[in-house]
């Protein structure tokens, strides 16, 4: 029989995503032969309005490009401007931000690895995760105020100081989850289903990671040792000796699959754990900003000539900002703006080629948290459209697992 | 890797092609202070290809993003890539910044050395209506299709139309 | 407002039309141990045909407010919208842009606005339990 290719198209509502995307997976019988990615769904205009404000309120726009990342992007931006305008930030700053930025980190990559189980099908391990995963939330509050977008960050240092009654509870909280963390680690990486369904699935190979730009644990997980807080070594990174971790220092040969990406993603975890226990030792006294008074900084800020890079490993990987600010103007009059998934776009091409629809929900993300997974897929067959539904594509994903289960057993 | 060595390889590939070049280093870190390096120059679009081919004989070649910026008679871009992406402590930021005439907006596409510089180059085809000689797909990414306007643009006088006002508070204070 | 008890579960659909993820997030956390609305039968499904609820977030982006309105349309009667977050109640931090068309009860008419950047799944739900109260006006027959 002739081989009929389909159009699937899924999306646009991917709300794990900057941009709400849009696939179009061509497909054969259940492989997918090729796929075409259409973001744009979300697209706010940020950058266009961040180029009218002036660079306070665009702080605050940088906080909300990302709900997930929302101290990564104002980190990026913030030493962008620092450096345009040579702004001294406090050591103790320093030390504060990173200690912010590693929390987000615990908290996005159990977040990513409980939907991770929910697209496997996996709905136990996903309450499992989001329950540990209030913990850090809790700690977040404590320290800034706030579960979600954080404004710890300010031009020339942070907002809040972590005061010294709040030790020991960040403290109980890296032990809570050392207390959790082999036991997590072993209901991801030794369950048989998720290995059937992560294993070879949704694969990158490294020369592709590189020749395609891929960043963070999509990078990692293909075995390229690339970290920004390593290569880089931005704020107190170069002092913490911070690492890039891949597959093979859980003691695993390296593929480049979904597997993968979840072992490096909870490797992770620890290692922003031991980074928050070292800033907490080492963090020196002192100034917690360095011009306190936002009129007085509003002006530098206006009066500043000059351009600048700022770059920040986030959760999901390299955010760069470029900010070039001109004397008497109050906003920036460039502002570039990368996100991590910007660059791991185009790794989704590789990994999707000969995979099951099946597989779409887990590779898709595989390289990024993704909350609701797909929308909806429309199946077009000839002039008759069947429409299918975000919960049946799921349904179909579960079937998978279920079949293998029942096999195993 | 360090920075004069990306400058040395790309002063000898270009000679007088590359100009205002300089590295601009800056200090981090408290308890062991380290220096980061960058390297900015200015090139013309004819050695685009070979500046970044330059770049990539040196070790892994990543582009982080390309921005731009609309200067009235000319638009002028910003590559920004990372030399020795994945080496510990020894990785270079290099910006190479070009202009290109509004009459002339043709710029050679990177995808043929560099194949994850597509994202990046289709962006600026929507945003500033650059094009990009040899990119393999040209279409809109974050745009919708049917929008013409070049939100980076300053000749833009639909743009303002497109652009909804701010919240009229007062008025909606009644309801 | 005085709930003694639900008649029926409750079915909610969530529709994100450009938002940053952070309310987005919460909503799944409502969902998760520690807030658990699912003990009271509310759950998110997957199309907006078995709806009863609609949780909207975002600003509304160009290309999105046609999908809103198509979404509103599909979600049978009697239905209830909540906007979640400030973004979607007001626009927020994104106003002035030539992709945003929002907020939201420009684009369909809304009956619950529950604000913060992003609210607290306390909030959420207080905010969805409102919608409920709606709900059961409706289907009395009452004015909401």
């Amino acid at each position: 029989m002739e081989n009929r290719t389909f159009e699937i198209p899924i999306g646009p509502v991917h709300p794990a995503l900057k941009e709400q995307i849009r696939f179009t997976f061509q497909v054969e019988g259940e492989r997918i032969v090729g796929v075409d990615i259409k973001p744009g769904f979300a697209h706010r205009g940020i950058e266009f309005m961040g180029m009218h404000r002036n660079l306070i309120q665009v702080l605050y726009l940088a906080e909300r490009i990302c709900g997930i990342c929302s101290i990564s992007h104002p980190i990026a931006l913030i030493q962008a401007v620092e450096n345009a305008a040579g702004i001294e930030v406090p050591p103790r700053a320093q030390y504060i931000r990173v200690i912010v930025a590693e929390l987000e980190r615990i908290h996005s990559h159990l977040l990513w690895a409980g939907v991770a189980a929910h697209e496997l099908g996996f709905d136990t391990l996903l309450h499992l995760t989001w329950k540990v995963r209030e913990k850090v939330l809790d700690i977040l509050e404590e320290l800034t105020g706030n579960r979600v977008n954080y404004a710890i960050p300010i031009y020339g240092g942070v907002r809040r100081d972590i005061s010294p009654e709040q030790y020991p509870r960040v403290r109980e909280m890296i032990r809570y989850y050392r207390g959790l963390f082999e036991e997590l680690c072993d209901r991801f990486l030794n369950d048989a289903s998720v290995e059937a369904r992560t294993r070879d699935v949704g694969v990158l190979e490294p020369e592709e990671a590189e020749e395609l730009c891929a960043v963070g644990p999509t990078a990692r997980a293909s075995g390229l040792r690339k970290d920004v807080r390593q290569d880089w070594p931005y704020l107190v990174y170069g002092d913490l000796g911070v690492k890039a971790i891949t597959p093979e220092d859980y003691g695993l040969e390296t593929r480049g699959d979904v597997y993968d990406r979840i072992v490096v993603r909870l490797l992770e975890v620890g290692q922003s754990l031991s980074i928050i226990e070292r800033c907490l030792e080492e963090m020196p006294e002192g100034e917690i900003t360095s011009i306190p008074k936002i009129p007085a900084l509003l002006a530098q800020l206006k009066k500043a000539e000059g351009e600048g890079i700022g770059r920040h490993e986030a959760p999901r990987g390299e955010v760069i900002h470029y900010v070039r600010l001109e004397a008497g103007v109050e906003a920036p009059v460039v502002w570039k703006v990368k996100a991590p998934t910007y660059s791991n776009l185009l790794s989704w091409y590789p990994m999707f080629e000969d995979q099951e629809i099946a597989d779409i929900p887990i590779v898709t993300a595989s390289i990024d948290p993704c909350i609701c997974c797909l929308d909806r897929v429309h199946i077009v067959r000839g002039r008759s459209e069947q429409v299918m539904w975000k919960e049946e594509l799921l349904k179909l994903s579960w079937e998978k697992t279920r079949k293998i289960v029942m096999g195993n057993g | 890797m360090r920075a004069k060595d990306v400058l040395a390889a790309l002063e000898e590939a270009l000679a007088d092609r590359l100009r205002d070049s300089e590295i601009r280093t800056r200090t981090v870190g408290v308890r062991s202070p380290r220096t980061i390096e960058e390297v900015w120059g200015r090139i013309d679009r004819e050695v685009l290809l070979k500046a970044v081919q330059t770049l990539k004989d040196l070790g892994p070649l990543h582009i982080s993003i390309i921005s731009g910026r609309d200067l009235g008679e000319e638009i002028e871009l910003l590559y920004h890539f990372t030399v020795g992406f994945g080496t510990e402590d020894g990785e270079v930021l290099v910006t190479l910044r070009l202009s290109v005439p509004k009459s002339d907006l043709v710029v050679p596409s990177l995808c043929g050395i560099l194949p994850g510089a597509q994202t990046t180059e289709r962006e600026k085809i929507e945003f500033l209506g650059v094009k990009f000689e040899g990119i393999p797909d040209s279409r809109h990414l974050f745009l919708p299709e049917d929008m013409e306007v070049h939100p980076w643009r300053v000749d833009e006088p639909e743009l303002q139309g497109l652009v909804k006002r701010k919240v009229k508070w007062e008025e909606r204070d009644g309801e | 407002m005085k709930l003694s008890s639900f008649k029926r579960a409750l079915w909610v659909f969530h529709v994100p039309t450009g938002s940053c993820n952070g309310c987005d997030i919460e909503i799944v956390a409502a969902l998760t141990p520690r807030y658990d609305i699912e003990r009271f039968g509310i759950r998110l499904v997957g199309t907006p045909r078995h709806a009863d609820v609609l949780l909207v977030t975002g600003a509304v982006t160009r290309p999105m407010a046609e999908r809103l309105r198509r979404i509103y349309e599909q979600t049978p009667d009697p239905k209830a919208v909540v906007v979640v977050g400030s973004c979607g109640s007001t626009s927020g931090v994104f106003y002035e842009s030539y992709n945003i068309v929002g907020p939201v009860d420009e684009i369909i008419p809304v009956d619950v606005y529950v604000p913060g950047c992003p609210p607290r799944p306390e909030a959420i739900i207080d905010g969805v339990v409102k919608a409920v109260a709606k709900l059961e006006k409706l289907e009395a027959g009452e004015p909401a």
